[in-house]
This record gives C-alpha cells, sequence and structure tokens, in this order.
C-alpha cells in the first residue's frame, strides 16, 4: 500500500481506521489518539484536520455526557478515491440546528464571526461553546455532511427526544506528489 | 526535522481562550510552561511584541477555574483559516494566575489516562 493511500496507527498501514472513544475518556487521552494517526499528505494542514476533528468529538463527548449516554462515539478515518474521509457518529441526541447563531446552510465567507448572534449565544454559555465547531469543519474539508439518526440508523429531521444521534461525515483529498506543499503552522 | 530552538518543548492542548480586547474567542493549541499558541478564526489585532490578555477557559478540567494570562507575541501564523499568535508567557500578575497555568500544563503534559 502507497503512503498516500494509507492511515497508520500502532505501527500499522490500514485504509481504514476506527476510534471508538467512551465519552468519559480523559480527553488527553483524545488527542494522544488522535495525534498518533499518521495521516497522508492531504491539501490543507495536518494540524488543521486533526484539531477540526477534535472540536467535533469536543461536541459529542459534551453531548453525550449531558444526556449520560454511556454508548461510545465512533470516529471513522478512511483514505478512499484520493480522499481522505473521516466520518463522527454519535449518539449524543442530535441538536436544533436553530440554536446554534448561524444557518447551517449559510454562505460561509459571508459569516460575520463577530456578530451580535455570535457574542449573544458565547455569553450565554459561559464562553465555554464558541458554536464555531462546525464552521471550523466547514472552514477545514472539502465536503461537510450532517444527519441526525433515529434508532435505526435512519436519516430524520431533529425531534427533541426522538432524534437518537449525528452522523457527521467530512471529506478532503489526499495531495499528489505535484502539488504544493503547504507548510505546516509553528508558532 | 526542525530542532525544537524553545525553552520548553511544546505539548498539544485543547482549551478555549478568549482575548479579552473585543472578546474575541481562540484556542490555545499547543503550551509550554513559557509559552503557547493561540489560534484565531478572526484576525486579532494584534503586532509582535505586544502584550495580550487572554481568560483561559478548560473546560476538561474543572479543578482549573477560568484564569487569565498575559501573552507577549512572538510571532503572527497566517494560516487559513486560523490567524494563530505565537506566543510567550509575560510575568504572571499574581501567584493564583501562575498556579492555574502550570496546573493547565501539567495537565496537558500528562500521559493522559
Amino acid at each position: 500500500m502507497a503512503p498516500t493511500e494509507s492511515l497508520q496507527m500502532d505501527g500499522k498501514q490500514s485504509r481504514t481506521i476506527r476510534l471508538s472513544v467512551d465519552p468519559h475518556a480523559d480527553f488527553r487521552a483524545v488527542i494522544q489518539k488522535l495525534e498518533s494517526i499518521v495521516i497522508p499528505p492531504v491539501k490543507v494542514n495536518q494540524e488543521h484536520i486533526r484539531f477540526a476533528v477534535l472540536e467535533l468529538l469536543n461536541n459529542s463527548i459534551r453531548a453525550h455526557r449531558e444526556k449520560q449516554e454511556p454508548r461510545d462515539i465512533l470516529l471513522d478515518l478512511t483514505i478512499s478515491d484520493g480522499k481522505l474521509v473521516v466520518s463522527i457518529r454519535d449518539f449524543g441526541g442530535g441538536f436544533d440546528t436553530g440554536s446554534l447563531p448561524y444557518d447551517l446552510d449559510a454562505d460561509l465567507s459571508r459569516l460575520d464571526l463577530h456578530s451580535a448572534e455570535f457574542e449573544d449565544y458565547q455569553r450565554r454559555n459561559g464562553f465555554k461553546r464558541f458554536g464555531m465547531g462546525i464552521y471550523v469543519a466547514k472552514k477545514t474539508f472539502d465536503e461537510f455532511r450532517l444527519v441526525f439518526l433515529d434508532e435505526t440508523d435512519r436519516p430524520m429531521r431533529w425531534t427533541a427526544g426522538r432524534t437518537v444521534g449525528t452522523l457527521i461525515t467530512l471529506s478532503v483529498g489526499t495531495r499528489t506528489g505535484s502539488e504544493p506543499v503547504e507548510a505546516d503552522g509553528e508558532s | 526535522m526542525k530542532a525544537e530552538k524553545r525553552k520548553d518543548a511544546r505539548v498539544p492542548s485543547y482549551a478555549k481562550a478568549v482575548l479579552v480586547d473585543g472578546q474575541v474567542p481562540g484556542y490555545i493549541r499547543d503550551l509550554s510552561l513559557s509559552g503557547c499558541q493561540v489560534a484565531f478564526l478572526q484576525p486579532p489585532r494584534v503586532g509582535v511584541g505586544d502584550v495580550l490578555t487572554v481568560q483561559v477557559i478548560a473546560e476538561h478540567d474543572p479543578s482549573i477555574l477560568p484564569f487569565h494570562i498575559r501573552l507577549r507575541v512572538r510571532r503572527l501564523i497566517e494560516d487559513p483559516p486560523w490567524h494563530s499568535v505565537g506566543a510567550q508567557i509575560e510575568r504572571h500578575v499574581d501567584a493564583a494566575e501562575e498556579q492555574a497555568f502550570e496546573k493547565l500544563v501539567s495537565y496537558y503534559s500528562g500521559a493522559g489516562q
């Protein structure tokens, strides 16, 4: 398997890696596990990929803890057809997209992160929530898809008390040898 | 591989940080006892050499209450969608803030579970 076609964890190469994240896991362990996965070169800075995934996992972990949902959150990474595909499946009950400080379908380039809606949302949540996890994911990955699931894993409109969880799927193209290399950020 | 030139090696972290001037939300993405990187989605109005104050919210260690740190900007990094600041810790204003920051560094330097 060529390095551009595989992921690597614990010394093993694979096209697919699944992590089961205990919602009560020490978050440091989650960070370290993600850091230990070797991702092939992709079109964006890999640190940003990891951070966007971490931000979504953080949201899922919080939802599980609030709902006292003991099931693991499932994180899948796959290399397929020249793309890194990441999916995060949780059982946190989904959420009312109307409670976010912006419309999920909005043109992100026109979004004002300093808007009253964002500021109100952040203040209301004591700055423990920024309302930016999905925004970060959409800005980082080429493709973003979010569906709410019922108890049989069928997509459904979010309904309080009936929606079981959320499946977010993200993808970004892997980098071929002819494409320019982006410098990784360093402070 | 680049040689580590910093006084202390940085460790990956995940803590929310709010730039007090303007209430700009950001994230501390790595840190050490002597410095950290704070990543913002909006460009912070700061320059190299400036001292800025951020409120740190360490949601994963509830024993660390929100606290402030002062940082001297050493580097500005533009890497869309992020606007990051590489900074050194300016002197701590009081012992409580110093202890809170040390606790945060200790938390993320730990082996995890």
